[in-house]
């Protein structure tokens, strides 16, 4: 046992590789910018999905429950999603392209504050709002966005 | 010099004092507005110009901006753009007042909140006002980010 401040970057990875194979690994967090569309309620500006979950196919289905209103089996729908811009055109096409998203930019690596499951969808009309939301939800929120500008495109 | 004092001289309430009396001569700060507009591809992008009024405004839009070349009629232009579905919305917000002294126009893709927070925080002084009375503190954004194309 060695006091925190001899830890090394290397111990940390190690010792976070050693959680995740006794099933405590911590939970991880994305943030996706996406703009929704309803044929019948258009809106102005960006939306962000703060998504804090296990692992990425928990993510794509905590977002599919907020589209998918028929008794699906969330785990099956998801299970050939391979990134979040997939995930929303599976969506769209479930719903005939009436109401669904397009993904702007997908940000990974954010440290969740939450210590369990859970999806929000935060409006950007106000960035400053949105901002503030985005950094109670992952304390590294700003800085991987400000590394990223655009983020990723899936 | 017998009513200007060396500089340091002056205390706040003066600077305010003066401040005060240069706007009621028309020698405010400039003033600001952002026009956000959603095209029919999902993509918002966010648009500021700094101007002496609204005329002025729309005449700098009208050379710079996204939608140009249609005159001093902006909100009708983007009203009947959206009418015929060649954009989703838009919204033109005003009251914002300049941090700088030169007029412009500046636009940027507002899927990033940080980035719009640094770009509106660095050219009006009561942005959080206009938007909301929420903060973000101890912002960091790459340099070139806060360029403003001076018109």
């Amino acid at each position: 046992m060695k006091h925190l401040r001899e830890y090394e970057e290397q111990d940390i990875k190690d010792l976070m590789g050693d959680m995740k194979t006794i099933g405590q690994a911590p939970m991880e967090g994305w943030i996706v910018s996406i703009s929704s569309f309803d044929v019948d309620n258009p809106s102005l500006g960006t939306k962000y999905y703060a998504i804090t979950a296990d692992n990425l196919k928990e993510a794509y289905a905590m977002v599919s429950e907020d589209w998918i209103y028929e008794e699906e089996d969330l785990v099956s729908f998801v299970e050939d999603i391979d990134n979040f811009t997939e995930l929303s055109e599976k969506i769209n096409d479930s719903t005939d392209q009436q109401m669904g998203f397009v993904v702007l930019g997908v940000w990974e690596g954010l440290r969740p504050i939450s210590k369990e499951s859970e999806s929000f969808i935060i409006d950007g009309i106000n960035p400053f709002e949105a901002g503030r939301i985005l950094s109670q939800k992952f304390s590294n929120a700003q800085s991987v966005m400000t590394a990223n500008p655009r983020g990723n495109t899936e | 010099m017998k009513h200007i004092k060396p500089i340091f001289e002056y205390d706040d309430e003066d600077i305010r004092g003066l401040m005060g009396d240069m706007e009621t001569i028309g020698q405010g700060p400039m003033k600001g507005w952002l026009i956000i507009i959603t095209n029919k591809h999902g993509l918002t992008t966010g648009e500021i110009i700094i101007a002496d009024d609204w005329k002025e405004a729309q005449m700098i839009y009208d050379k710079n901006g996204t939608i140009s070349g249609q005159g001093v009629h902006l909100a009708s232009v983007l009203a009947a753009m959206k009418q015929n579905s060649s954009l989703i919305a838009w919204d033109i917000i005003d009251d914002f007042k300049a941090r700088v002294y030169t007029k412009g126009y500046k636009k940027w893709d507002m899927a990033n909140p940080y980035a719009t927070v640094e770009i509106l925080d660095t050219f009006f002084s009561n942005s959080r006002t206009v938007m909301s009375n929420m903060s973000v503190n101890a912002l960091m954004m790459p340099p070139g980010i806060t360029e403003l194309k001076k018109v």
